[in-house]
């Protein structure tokens, strides 16, 4: 992780200035940086972050830096960065589009934290929303609470005004589904455990295949911000598990697993095995491994090594005895001091390897960086 | 505050609880540890048909060599299905609709398996159904109508419209209040909403305790083996599918088998937060004692806490909060906001003791 000292950062940002004709509309305001208390202001999200576009050809990450530097509270820009996410029908992992639960049917989760105001929403098998970010964000505005679940969930976005559409599918996620409906009923009455394994294992199946990208298969974006008056927040959003367990709700619409913000300590959320991090409470270790000081990558990585302590089920272990999911964290500190970082260095996918990244923008614009490795190579396919 | 026996007091009095809480002998290997249950204080109230409590309940099948988890479930089940109480189980005060929807989870230590259950309707005892979620299924929370269709599955009845008529009776009171606010802006009718509840509250209506009710209970046997269970109805005329703490792990409930564990019932939004139960095991894992682990997160909890709405005059939380906890040495503690009881069960047998408190006085300035 490249961690920019103060003249570094003075001459690229003098040196983004210049360069920065074009660019300049998209990140400008770099001086208001400069005053004492001031701090570089970053968007660090999941490597959709900077793949998802809108009409104006914008990603997640490069929306919301710019929102953020233009004087917008950062959650909101967060949230309309995420929205470009939730929004594409080709992201089958997050919003519209996602791959549906087993009854075909999809279920959204979200969760966000403001660090300064200290408010905090999520919602839980949300159906019907396209956007479940900015209905976790008016659970946090609007309510005393910071989790609605199902029903609930979607009553309360259609009284904020929300459109509930009867199916949130696209031709592609229905296509998808029904491939793997066809691929399990034979399975319909096995014992409800066995069941499950084979689900699973259908699943992996149709990864190998090529039918589901592995990314997409646990697929969420996690976005976090700030600003250079220091303000952090973060966002998560998922459609969860494809094929999950009609209810099943991961670790992304809750506080501390899929998403942890401390207004004075900084932000982490995570993509990957939901399941993970509902059980260490992963985001909510990182921060704290943070406020003891702690480099965003290095608290980061405590929290995988304290993943692959607790992980002591042989189904869920590799032969060498690693776990054997995908994981990943994007971290950022209140000095804005970034990571991400993964389990394993790749995903395969079919024959194809693919490099475990994360999205980032910053003055130099949005990019996508490798995230640092806690084991080499990529995970052996379960069977 | 977790009176810590010593090596003789407890030989003393194992000797005269044999009868009733058998077993001790295991204790006494190089290995061993005090077995103890903890709970809050409806542990140790609700009784069964034998006339037994949840705490003395867990504590008995531990020492009789059940699965801890099991013992612990067996324990919260009494409460759950005692219909005098109105804050736990399936007589819990129902949500605004008038319709009664549980949370509840469970962690096993030893295992690391744990499972969770929010917003399930039509059910009696969601601590079994949280339990089977971490005994059946790849993942650790199951909510709404999926949670119900798991259960459907896993053989339990499920009973539509299921509620108590003392439930019923005070939920129509509490619309009466509220109904002439139906139209008013969301957010105002939530806060009206709530100004309802707490007014029946200080009329007598509602008891405080069962506005928030949960319990949460954590045990601890012989092996060093510890586990834990929070189950809810969750806060009363609360939003259709609000989840509070209870099902999410680490905010109502956390486990470490190593550690130990710690659980908690009031403002469950302040666990959701802060990750209390998480927090206390994770200080227990850097040496803290149960008690002094739970004061953190207290204080953690009160730092978080900077909108006005949600402090009294003094600057402090204007809610209740309490935290049960256990480490893998039998050492607890009950530890609250204010002043507050929780129960216990050691070889001594069940107890009703005082909390230790953060605060002085009351949480609200009425």
């Amino acid at each position: 992780m490249p961690r920019i000292n103060r003249r570094e950062f003075v001459r690229a940002t003098t040196a983004a200035g210049v360069a920065a004709a074009a660019p300049k509309t998209l990140f400008a305001q770099a001086p208001t940086m400069m005053t004492p208390k001031s701090v570089k202001p970053l968007v660090v999200a999941a490597s959709n972050g900077n793949k998802s576009k809108n009409d104006k050809g914008q990603t997640c990450v490069a929306k919301a830096f710019e929102m953020i530097t233009g004087g917008s509270d950062v959650l909101d820009a967060l949230v309309a960065g995420v929205n470009i996410v939730e929004l594409d029908p080709e992201d089958s992992s997050v919003g519209y589009g996602g791959l549906p639960n087993a009854e075909g049917v999809v279920q959204l989760d979200a969760c966000c934290m403001h660090g300064p105001k200290k408010r905090a929403g999520g919602v839980a098998a949300l159906e019907g929303v396209r956007t479940p970010a900015n209905v976790a964000q008016m659970v946090a505005d609007q309510t005393d609470h910071h989790l609605l679940v199902g029903k609930g969930a979607q009553d309360f976005a259609r009284i904020m005004g929300f459109t509930i559409e009867a199916d949130l599918n696209t031709e592609k996620s229905r296509k998808a589904w029904l491939e793997w409906k066809r691929k399990t009923d034979p399975l319909h009455y096995l014992p409800s455990k066995q069941r499950d394994e084979a689900y699973h294992r259908v699943a992996m199946e149709m990864i190998a295949d090529g039918w589901v990208d592995a990314e997409h298969y646990y697929g969420t974006i996690n976005c976090d911000g700030i600003n250079a008056k220091g303000e952090i927040c973060g966002v998560t959003t998922t459609s969860g598990l494809a094929w999950k367990i009609p209810g099943r709700t991961g670790d992304s619409p809750i506080l501390g697993a899929g998403l942890y913000v401390d207004g004075d300590v900084g932000a982490a959320g995570s993509t990957g095995r939901g399941e993970a991090n509902l059980y260490n409470l992963c985001s909510f270790l990182i921060v704290e491994e943070m406020r003891r000081g702690a480099h965003p990558k290095d608290a980061a990585m405590t929290a995988l090594k304290r993943v692959a302590k607790n992980t002591i089920e042989k189904r869920l272990l590799t032969p060498k005895g690693q776990p054997n999911f995908g994981l990943n964290f994007y971290v950022l500190n209140a000095k804005g001091e970034y990571a991400g970082v993964t389990m394993f260095e790749s995903s395969k996918s079919g024959e194809r390897v693919t490099r475990s990244t994360f999205a980032l923008c910053n003055e130099n614009g949005p990019q996508t960086l490798n995230c640092e490795p806690l084991y080499e190579g990529y995970p052996p396919p379960t069977d | 505050m977790g009176r810590k026996v010593t090596r003789r007091e407890f030989v003393q009095t194992s000797t005269a609880a044999a009868a009733v809480f058998g077993q001790s002998p295991t204790m006494m290997t190089q290995k061993s540890v005090k077995p103890c249950v903890v709970a809050s204080s409806n542990g140790n109230r609700s009784k069964d048909a034998a006339g037994v409590t949840c705490v003395a309940k867990a504590f008995d099948m531990m020492s009789k060599g059940a699965d801890v988890l099991d013992a612990l479930v067996a324990g919260v089940a009494i409460v759950e299905l005692d219909p005098t109480q109105t804050g736990v189980g399936w007589s819990g005060l129902p949500n605004a609709d008038g319709v009664v929807q549980l949370d509840a989870s469970c962690m096993h230590g030893p295992k690391k398996r744990a499972g969770g259950v929010a917003a399930i309707e039509g059910v009696r005892t969601p601590a079994k159904i949280a339990q089977l979620v971490a005994n059946e299924t790849d993942h650790h929370l199951l909510v709404g109508k999926g949670a119900q269709d798991f259960a459907r599955n896993m053989g339990f009845t499920i009973e539509e419209g299921l509620i108590n008529p003392i439930a019923r009776e005070r939920w129509l009171e509490w619309k009466r209040r509220t109904d002439p606010l139906h139209y008013l802006d969301p957010k105002k009718r939530a806060e009206a909403w709530y100004e309802a509840g707490l007014q029946m509250v200080r009329e007598g209506l509602i008891d405080g305790e069962h506005f928030w009710g949960t319990i949460n209970c954590d045990g601890v046997n012989a092996k060093g083996e510890i586990c834990g269970v929070t189950t809810t109805s969750g806060l009363s005329w609360k939003i259709p599918g609000r989840a509070g703490d209870s099902p999410i792990l680490g905010a109502g409930l956390y486990v470490d088998g190593e550690v130990g564990a710690a659980g908690s019932t009031g403002r469950g939004e302040a666990n959701l937060y802060n990750l209390s139960s998480c927090l206390i095991v994770e200080e227990m894992r850097r040496g803290a004692h149960p008690k002094d682990a739970a004061i953190t997160a207290l204080k953690r909890v009160a730092k978080n806490t900077i909108e006005k709405r949600l402090l009294n005059s003094k600057g402090q939380p204007n809610f209740g909060l309490s935290f049960y906890c256990l480490n893998a040495k039998g050492e607890y503690a009950g530890v609250s906001m204010y002043q507050a009881t929780y129960a216990v069960c050691t070889e001594n047998g069940p107890q009703t003791l005082q909390s230790d408190a953060l605060y002085e006085g009351r949480a609200t300035d009425a």
